[in-house]
């Protein structure tokens, strides 16, 4: 058969080097700044915190109805788009659920005094309540200038962790006759968040030892609130979900893929991601170190920094989205990618031994040429594949498939005209010690 | 090092029955028909699952949860030991949910991930893990009493010119105090008014019941109760749900075993409160406030529900049972696939597998000819003895993992390209088939090796990295190569070996 051997054209690696210096430098910059003109990778909800819902309908249902309930239920900024076919959409929206830090205390909404004499009373309960809206409320405070430390009210009410009331008794020692006193009541929640002061001017009456007349007279304005309920809270796809149930009965809305994010998760993600493709690099790098030379390892994750800037670049070009998926494929890439610079750098080191005589750049050159046809097959076998998910493996893999496509595509080309080139140039500028 | 060829095939053809064994129970699971399973009993099934091949979540459907346990509230001492004490609750409570092999584990320090295979109830599961269920037993007070208060309020309001009347909004049956949905942002308002705050006895607190619907109508009990709770939820010590409640032949009742400690505490308030009614509440709801008809001296206490479902009687003995989970859990991340997506996947999946193989194998046929086909049968090869370790293993088959499976097709076959490429070198450069064959084999080892192993590194790495479906896609990943190995290496080698021992073999076709 003629087709098996493909004559490929002798190219002379070493003279070419310096265009594809270039074109590289050109293609990696280019993704740098087309991420930068992005502002940033357009980062999906694995990283964002938010949550996504895949619903298919059995009637047609257009885009303005689904963008109505997400505004009724507040939800502006909600992305709603088909997703494949005509009856199934994905609604997304990327906001944080829920705060990664609670930085605010509690806020006093209530304050009250007991009992109201009227006859006479020896004693003055008075009633502090505080709410935090994230964590739950440790310690509710007054100070005053009547007295001399500050006072620390005993939480009474537990129902609700996050609503806290407390109770301090006065006698009337601590007050003079007919006085207007100013207490300053906060509270402290469990993070150790001190909310604000709240002034509190109590103008208190007494005779004949007797407590006869309490007034509140800070123009005192009750803080509306809504408690909220300990334990889990429903995330609002439930709420997003029930209404789509409602409001489309007859085209039976279905959830085929529901996914909430945390910020917690989503931040960790951020951090752990940066981490593992590092790791990745740092792991090539002594593998190739240890089997190869240093040289050639520096060379190769150089390669790999650029095969992933373009790889991103890109991924935000076309506008897909940052998921653990594109992660995953990245360090797929890193680890498959580095396949055809080992194939390269593996025959440098052979004919090291093979040609003592020729000079680093002919034995780089002949090397490059001998094993060219063999890296492009590699790659080829697998953009093959590669392709095929792309075109039949369905939307939630598209992307990861892309990432690959463009990946092995880069990969290779950084593998025969990069690597190599490199370590020839590392080699004019520096002559190793020993060849090699 | 050289076996003898015979050995070899020997080696060869043992995985290969060992593998189809393995993969015999994958393939009869998964296509057992319902009448099939009608016939089985329960023991059958699930030892025929347990040895067949694993589908994640993303693949079957279900919901994979991501708790974490929420320390902030917690002293010290209190905070050791409370994530596995929380991961035994949840245990607990997930086994009584009925889904098939659920799987419930630690994971990092603070962290618990469950998994619910199959069609879930999303929001029953959720109920379920989340509820921190406070349980607290108070006394309710009496009518009398609480309608003196009423009328109190009443008085205040109307020297506070207002013209709501709390006794108007509320309608009492002789029993209890029931709220119609209207009026109880009204109430609520009212009994948030500082003035009227102070006209409650300050060891006294108003608590609301469950909404519930009676003939057609939505309404809520108002309850006075006493604030300090007579009973916590640990004087449980076991709780079961059961149908046949005193009043009711077909009622729903949950019933409560206590422990030694409350039992004494439980029959004295039960005893001094006979007639009276005592309030339980789960999170500070009132869930029902039974009347008191006698002593209770053995613990042992009836719940009745009402109309509840039986379903709702034992998620609530679960509850109750399993106790309060020691802290709150919030859940920070929540991924559900529904069925349809699932197989939608596995469909999918499938077909790029067939189509890359494909174009692969022609591929390779082409390029390469008879070598082709042998690198195509190692590879059909590697994907039996994939597919049946990863089931051996009791590996999880997720969406990237199919994924990993596709991308291992076109590179494993580069073992192949590799050894090839070599031969056609050797044959070049004028060495006899044999000698360029294991030539090429030996020369093309070293870079195999190190491609294979920096692929390897990196699915480690992934493996550390990701959750659920990613690892999915690491294992198989990762064992994908190992296998390749053996297959692109050792099979094709013996291949062209029983090819070259014939003596009338003169030209490789490569």
């Amino acid at each position: 058969m003629n087709l098996k051997k493909i004559n490929l054209p002798e190219i002379n690696f070493v003279e070419t080097r310096k265009i594809t210096y270039i074109i590289s430098l050109v293609l990696v910059i280019g993704s740098i700044l087309t991420i930068l003109f992005n502002k940033g990778f357009n980062l999906g909800i694995d990283f964002t915190g938010g949550i996504v819902l895949q619903v298919h309908f059995e009637k047609d249902v257009k885009i303005e109805q689904l963008r109505d309930v997400m505004n009724s239920l507040g939800y502006k900024n909600a992305v709603i788009q088909k997703y494949g076919t005509e009856n199934d959409f994905l609604i997304k929206v990327q906001e944080n659920f829920e705060k990664v830090q609670d930085t605010t205390g509690p806020v006093v909404v209530g304050f009250s005094t007991y009992p109201n004499p009227t006859k006479g009373e020896k004693n003055l309960t008075v009633k502090v309540k505080v709410y935090d809206e994230k964590s739950p409320v440790k310690n509710i405070f007054i100070r005053s200038d009547i007295f001399k430390e500050i006072k620390e009210l005993t939480p009474s009410d537990i129902y609700d962790s996050r609503e806290e009331v407390g109770v301090l008794n006065f006698s009337l020692d601590d007050f003079k006759n007919d006085s207007l006193v100013t207490l300053y009541a906060f509270g402290v929640d469990r993070t150790n968040n001190k909310g604000l002061e709240k002034e509190i001017k109590i103008f208190v009456c007494s005779k004949n030892a007797d407590i006869t007349k309490v007034q509140v007279v800070s123009d005192w304005q009750d803080t509306t609130y809504k408690a909220s309920s300990k334990g889990v809270e429903l995330s609002p796809t439930e709420k997003i979900i029930s209404l789509l149930k409602e409001r489309f009965i007859e085209e039976n809305p279905r959830v085929d893929r529901e996914e909430v994010v945390g910020a917690i998760m989503s931040k960790e993600l951020q951090l752990k991601s940066l981490w593992v493709v590092l790791l990745g690099l740092v792991g090539i790098l002594i593998c190739v170190w240890i089997r190869f030379t240093f040289r050639f390892g520096v060379a190769s994750v150089i390669a790999l920094f650029h095969d992933v800037i373009i790889t991103l670049g890109f991924l935000t070009i076309t506008g897909r989205e940052m998921s653990v998926q594109i992660i995953a494929a990245l360090l797929t890439l890193i680890g498959y990618s580095i396949n055809d610079s080992i194939i390269v750098s593996d025959r440098i080191r052979e004919n090291l031994k093979l040609m003592r005589k020729d000079n680093f750049s002919t034995i780089v050159n002949k090397s490059l040429n001998q094993v060219l046809s063999r890296t492009l097959i590699t790659s080829l076998t697998t953009l093959f594949v590669v392709f095929m998910l792309f075109l039949f493996g369905g939307k939630v893999l598209n992307d990861f498939a892309f990432a690959l496509l463009v990946g092995v595509i880069v990969g290779t080309y950084s593998s025969d005209f990069i690597v190599a080139p490199l370590v020839l140039d590392w080699e004019i500028k520096k002559p190793s010690k020993k060849r090699g | 090092m050289k076996l003898d060829l015979r050995w070899r095939i020997v080696i060869i053809v043992v995985v290969l029955i060992l593998s189809l064994y393995q993969l015999y129970y994958t393939f009869r699971y998964y296509t057992l028909s319902d009448k099939d399973k009608m016939n089985m009993t329960y023991e059958q099934i699930n030892s025929l699952r347990n040895r067949s091949l694993h589908l994640g979540l993303d693949l079957q459907g279900g919901m994979n949860l991501i708790l974490e346990v929420d320390k902030t509230s917690l002293s010290k001492e209190e905070a050791d030991g409370a994530v596995d004490r929380a991961l035994e609750i949840l245990k607990n409570r997930i086994d009584q949910f009925g889904v098939t092999e659920p799987l419930v584990e630690k994971q990092g320090a603070d962290r618990i991930s469950i998994q619910l295979p199959g069609v879930v109830d999303r929001e029953r599961a959720k109920n379920l893990i989340g509820k921190t269920a406070q349980l607290e037993f108070r006394i309710v007070a009496e009518n009398t009493f609480v309608q003196k208060v009423f009328e109190n309020i009443d008085k205040k309001l109307e020297e506070m010119k207002d013209t709501s009347r709390i006794s108007t909004l509320v309608d009492n049956n002789g029993v209890d105090f029931i709220v119609y949905p209207e009026n109880i942002s009204l109430i609520r308002n009212i009994l948030s008014k500082e003035e009227i705050k102070s006209l409650i006895p300050s060891d006294y607190i108003f608590m609301w019941g469950k909404e519930k619907n009676k003939d057609g109508v939505n309404q809520t009990i108002l309850y006075l109760v006493e604030k300090n709770p007579v009973l916590k939820g640990d004087a449980i010590l076991d709780a079961r749900a059961a149908i046949g409640t005193s009043d009711n032949p077909y009622g729903v009742k949950v019933e409560l075993t206590m422990n030694k400690n409350a039992k004494n505490k439980w029959a004295s308030i039960t005893g001094s409160n006979i007639g009276r009614r005592i309030a339980f509440s789960l999170d500070s709801v009132i869930v029902s406030a039974p009347v008191v008809r006698e002593r209770i001296p053995s613990g042992n206490t009836e719940i009745s529900m009402g109309n509840a479902t039986i379903n709702d009687a034992k998620d609530l003995a679960v509850i109750l049972k399993a106790g309060a989970l020691p802290a709150p859990v919030r859940i920070i991340e929540e991924r559900s696939v529904g069925p349809t997506l699932g197989g939608d996947s596995i469909r999918k999946g499938i077909r790029s597998l067939i189509y890359g193989a494909i174009v692969v194998f022609v591929f390779m046929l082409i390029y390469y000819g008879v070598s082709g086909m042998i690198a195509d049968f190692a590879m059909i090869f590697n994907l039996i003895i994939l597919l049946s370790v990863l089931s051996l293993f009791r590996a999880t088959l997720t969406l990237p993992g199919m994924a990993g499976l596709i991308l291992l097709v076109g590179t494993a076959i580069d073992a192949n390209v590799l050894i090839f490429e070599r031969i056609r070198e050797e044959l070049a450069s004028g060495k006899t088939i044999k000698t360029a064959i294991s030539a090429g084999y030996s020369k093309a080892f070293s870079t195999i090796f190190d491609a294979n192993l920096t692929s390897l590194v990196t699915a480690l790495i992934l493996y550390w990295f990701g959750t659920g479906p990613i690892k999915g896609f690491a294992v198989t990943l990762g064992l994908g190569l190992v296998v390749s190995f053996f297959s692109a290496i050792f099979v094709t080698r013996v291949i062209f070996d029983i090819i070259t021992s014939n003596p009338n073999f003169k030209k490789l076709s490569i």
